[in-house]
């Protein structure tokens, strides 16, 4: 839910990180350089297949068309 | 004149820009698009490759113009423009050198642009610069009238020429190969915190 850390705490601990990870990179509003990159990370989990690993991730509209992820 | 300095710094641009317009501008500067610019985005830049490799004269002469990366939504009775905000200018990264081989002297977009654009506005003597992402609305109130002049089947993506009063933008990528997206950021990224592969000389997505 938005304000509110996911309840479970290990779910909780992975959005922290990644807000303190993001937030690192020093990206700022519009790219000018900044402490405030993301506002908020927010990371809801299902159950799957256990061959199947889907992973969505929603931002908004512009960095992550050119990002990677090794996995 | 093309460069027009303002009493607080900002710099008014208007094409056609010359060269020694374009050395003007440098990474940082804020300025003020004013008059003609011509939307394209996606599809109509694909066209337009493809009319340059058929021989086909292209809808307009690029030399010396601005080139806004955009596809505004259809316009309300008494509006000259519905939303006019920036596209994402990496996806033009393709097709950007050619028009620049041909004189395009200016490009407006939103976000970073890949080493082969960076170096071919060096080589061309050009310059990218970014609009507010995020603000179509408020960029449509800096239109003052458009017209489509091209691939009219693209619908938002048609080529258009937009006249402009005094759209803010920052330049991005001046001609003496400045980036200002690395260099606002950098004071502000903290390397300590941060995996090996995203620290600074890191190669980006986009390298």
């Amino acid at each position: 839910m938005v304000g509110q850390p996911n309840p479970d705490p290990k779910v909780a601990a992975f959005e922290a990180e990644l807000f303190e990870l993001c937030n690192a990179l020093g990206i700022g509003p519009q790219s000018l350089g900044g402490t405030q990159t993301v506002l908020a990370v927010h990371v809801e989990t299902m159950a799957t297949h256990i061959a199947s690993l889907p992973v969505a991730v929603n931002i908004e509209c512009h960095a992550h068309r050119t990002g990677t992820k090794v996995i | 004149m093309p460069v027009e300095v303002l009493e607080d710094g900002r710099k008014r641009v208007s094409a056609p820009l010359f060269d020694e317009d374009v050395r003007a501008l440098h990474a940082g500067d804020v300025v003020l698009l004013s008059g003609a610019v011509y939307v394209a985005r996606d599809a109509a830049h694909k066209k337009l490759l493809e009319d340059l490799d058929a021989g086909v004269p292209l809808p307009f002469d690029p030399v010396g113009q601005i080139v806004y990366y955009a596809g505004p939504t259809p316009e309300r009775p008494g509006n000259p423009i519905g939303s006019a905000g920036p596209t994402t200018a990496s996806r033009m990264d393709r097709y950007t050198p050619r028009l620049l081989e041909l004189g395009l002297k200016g490009i407006v977009g939103k976000g970073g642009r890949g080493p082969v654009v960076r170096d071919a506005l060096k080589e061309h003597t050009a310059v990218y610069m970014a609009a507010l992402g995020g603000g179509g609305a408020l960029a449509a109130l800096q239109v003052r009238s458009q017209r489509v002049i091209a691939y009219a089947e693209l619908g938002p993506e048609a080529v258009r020429e937009l006249i402009l009063q005094d759209l803010p933008a920052w330049v991005v990528n001046d001609c003496e190969g400045r980036d200002f997206y690395a260099e606002a950021t950098a004071p502000w990224r903290r390397d300590d915190r941060l995996p090996e592969s995203f620290r600074a000389g890191a190669k980006a997505p986009l390298d």
